[in-house]
């Protein structure tokens, strides 16, 4: 039996398209712009595997109408087959994603040879010009994108937006993706903000501070750390707040009027003070926890108001709410009706904090 | 005693613990790679619910075979048709069994084949795969009982491992998705476990392996303790494909166990799921094989071909019947006939097998 099994796999393997490394080339990142003439333009990072080659790592580009159609095109262009098994990152020019991105993301899914782990990403300008930079110090733009962003992404930094978690949240009836929005500063890559999508288009964007407080909204936090302005004494200061981890419950109030109740429950280190407050004492402790409560709610609030003049719901109250009136025997909303009822939504924000412990001293 | 009782000697039976993998292994099959969008379909994020229910379904089912076979020592369904309603109803049923089986033994193949041109391998033509699967098919039946359930249990034992891949896409769990519960009426319910059949029907094997199980008097539990495993392994799975996947999303997908091993990654190996299709040939091995002995010893009994000879023309014909399935649409028509007709074969006839026997043949049990 079991040589009759590798009989069967030994004579299969001469069945298929043969994928010789040294003849690919790996694609590692893909941008998508939209070009003068309202096509695609389409540019890949990609490695080649050869002993001979001066450069390792090649960029291609060329101009199409849809996103097979470019790969069909810089095959063209090129030496080696590109193939997409080992896309890492995409990147998105923000004119394409303000005009709806949900073809190229889906063509994404629909490919089997690319994974479900790859991160999507909007630019400021074109994608074009992000890849075909040439950075002294990265030889490879596509895997030090990659590490750029799971290294904050996994420092909980920036909220990860993996293909899985793109489509998700466009399905999700009364949620809203988001993506990291990247830029290109002379020879540096910055993340520093993110793009929030309505639907597939993205229409606003917001600071990672700000982030910070959508992420906390958005699932549970374990680390990160957060620079916070306080006031105590009516006196302003900085203070630095470390190991967050946050738990939050969002209820809804009222159906008819929508109002939820957001309850944010967070403990934390204190890092810095940048003033000499002995905090050893309970009642300035106290005084402390109190303060950053205060800001973290004012900001958490300006969020909040952010986010529904947007018009945006990255949250997902739309999804709590949509359950909740389920629950009270209405039928399922759609994605319009949703929308236009959080348009009226109220929110009512709740935060406690513990200082857990303060650092080495006290 | 009819022919099929031939040979029945102590080197052909097998061990009676061997019956739960022999059962497991054969429910799961080519199902569980995409069963939850037509649940979904129907029941949304009650899924779950109505696959318990589903469970529940094939121990009622199951139990009502072990009761007519108990009737009927040493005998398999094909014998019992005979003695129940003579010869020529008999060879009837018989032979509706016989296209029964090889339709869904057809299925199996045809979308196992399906999966490996959509994700690995699109440019090889069907009948290559075809061949060489129905070649490995022929000499594994014609091993006989014995080597059929060894194949049962490394099938199982190889692959169930399988589950604990679960927990990676548990991480991006979003436990909103399974809200609100219990909000489907009992006759949506099991509208949705109806369209489960296809995926938990492959315990009706017992009615042909019966004959030759050691120890039959204690059968039952290890058949019963095969279809909960079962259950138990379709309600994980169907749990985290409900809590990894939006709704709309999930009915966009043909293999959602597959997209959800997409996320699956280890240092050494990035896309885990092409190792998960390539192990899911030895998943679907065993259900072929078992289907095709079956129709073997079936074509025997009514019309007295050597069984050897039977499995050649069985094959041939499965060989030429697949080639007019090439299309997704014609994989689905076909997943769905048999789905449906298995149902009513698998769940209801042997409830009204087992009424006709109470009925008519009172104290009729020949040993």
């Amino acid at each position: 039996m079991l040589v009759h099994y590798l009989l069967v796999v030994v004579l299969l393997n001469g069945c298929g398209e043969q994928h010789v490394l040294e003849k690919l080339g790996l694609a590692v990142a893909v941008g998508y712009d939209l070009s003068k003439d309202g096509q695609l333009l389409g540019t890949t990072v990609f490695y080649q595997i050869d002993p001979e080659a001066r450069e390792l790592v090649t960029v291609i580009s060329g101009t199409a109408h849809t996103s097979k159609g470019l790969t069909l095109s810089q095959n063209r262009e090129s030496s080696k087959k590109i193939v997409g098994g080992q896309i890492r990152v995409v990147v998105y020019h923000d004119e394409l994603a303000r005009k709806g991105i949900l073809s190229l993301v889906e063509n994404l899914t629909r490919d089997a040879s690319i994974g479900s782990n790859v991160y999507l990403t909007v630019a400021k300008g074109r994608a074009y010009d992000i890849l075909t930079h040439r950075y002294p110090e990265n030889s490879n733009i596509g895997i030090y994108l990659y590490q750029a962003i799971r290294q904050n992404v996994e420092g909980e930094n920036m909220i990860s937006s993996k293909l899985h978690e793109f489509m998700k949240d466009y399905y999700a009836v009364g949620k809203d993706p988001v993506m990291p929005y990247i830029e290109r500063v002379k020879n540096e890559l910055h993340i520093n903000q993110i793009g929030l999508f309505r639907d597939e288009k993205l229409v606003a964007e917001i600071t990672t501070r700000e982030g910070f407080f959508l992420k906390v909204l958005r699932e549970r936090y374990n680390k990160g750390e957060l620079e916070i302005n306080i006031s105590l004494d009516k006196k302003r200061l900085f203070t630095v707040i470390e190991h967050i981890s946050s738990k939050k419950q969002i209820k809804v109030l009222d159906l008819e009027k929508p109002r939820f109740s957001v309850k944010v429950k967070m403990t934390a280190q204190i890092q810095e003070m940048a003033e000499k407050i002995d905090l050893s004492k309970p009642e300035q402790l106290k005084k402390v926890q109190k303060a950053i409560e205060l800001a973290v709610k004012k900001e958490t609030e300006h969020l909040l108001e952010k986010l529904r003049k947007h018009d945006v719901d990255p949250v997902g109250f739309g999804e709590i709410y949509n359950i909740a009136s389920q629950k009270s025997g209405k039928k399922k909303l759609s994605k319009d009706e949703c929308r236009e009822i959080m348009k009226r939504a109220k929110y009512e924000v709740d935060v406690e904090i513990k200082v857990l412990r303060t650092g080495v001293i006290g | 005693m009819s022919l099929s009782t031939f040979r029945r000697n102590s080197h052909m039976a097998i061990s009676v613990s061997l019956a739960l993998f022999m059962v497991h292994g054969n429910q799961v099959g080519i199902g569980i790679a995409g069963v939850q969008r037509f649940i979904y379909d129907r029941v949304q994020q009650d899924a779950w619910i109505a696959v318990i229910i589903a469970g529940i379904m094939t121990h009622i089912a199951a139990w009502f075979m072990l009761k007519i076979l108990a009737k009927f020592k040493n005998m398999d369904l094909y014998d019992i048709h005979q003695s129940v309603f003579g010869k020529w109803p008999a060879r009837v049923l018989n032979f509706i069994f016989i296209v029964y089986i090889m339709g869904s033994a057809l299925t199996i193949l045809r979308g196992y084949i399906e999966i490996i041109q959509s994700w690995m391998f699109p440019e090889v033509p069907s009948w290559i795969l075809n061949a060489a699967l129905l070649c490995l098919t022929v000499y594994g039946v014609t091993g006989g009982i014995r080597v059929l359930a060894g194949i049962s249990f490394f099938s199982v034992g190889l692959t169930i491992w399988q589950l604990l891949l679960m927990a990676y896409p548990l991480q991006y769990a979003d436990f909103h998705l399974l809200q609100p519960v219990f909000h489907h009426d009992i006759g949506q319910l099991l509208d949705g476990a109806k369209k489960m059949s296809f995926s938990t029907i492959g315990f009706e094997i017992i009615l042909f392996i019966y004959p030759f199980v050691k120890e039959k008097e204690i059968l039952p539990r290890y058949v019963h303790g095969g279809l909960f495993m079962t259950t138990c392994l379709y309600v994980v799975v169907m749990l985290v494909t409900l809590l990894y996947f939006e709704g709309e999303q999930l009915q966009h997908l043909i293999w959602a166990t597959f997209m959800m091993m997409k996320i699956v990654e280890f240092p050494f190996l990035e896309r885990f799921e092409f190792v998960s299709i390539s192990l899911w040939m030895l998943i679907m091995l065993d259900n072929l094989l078992m289907d095709l002995w079956i129709a073997m010893r079936g074509v025997h009994h009514i019309s007295g071909v050597k069984e050897r000879m039977a499995l050649f023309g069985i094959v041939g014909v499965m060989f030429f019947a697949s080639n007019f399935l090439e299309t997704r649409q014609s994989i689905n028509l076909i997943t769905d006939i048999f789905g449906g007709v298995g149902f009513y074969i698998i769940f209801v006839y042997p409830i009204v097998l087992y009424v006709v026997i109470r009925l008519f043949r009172k104290g009729a049990v020949r040993t």
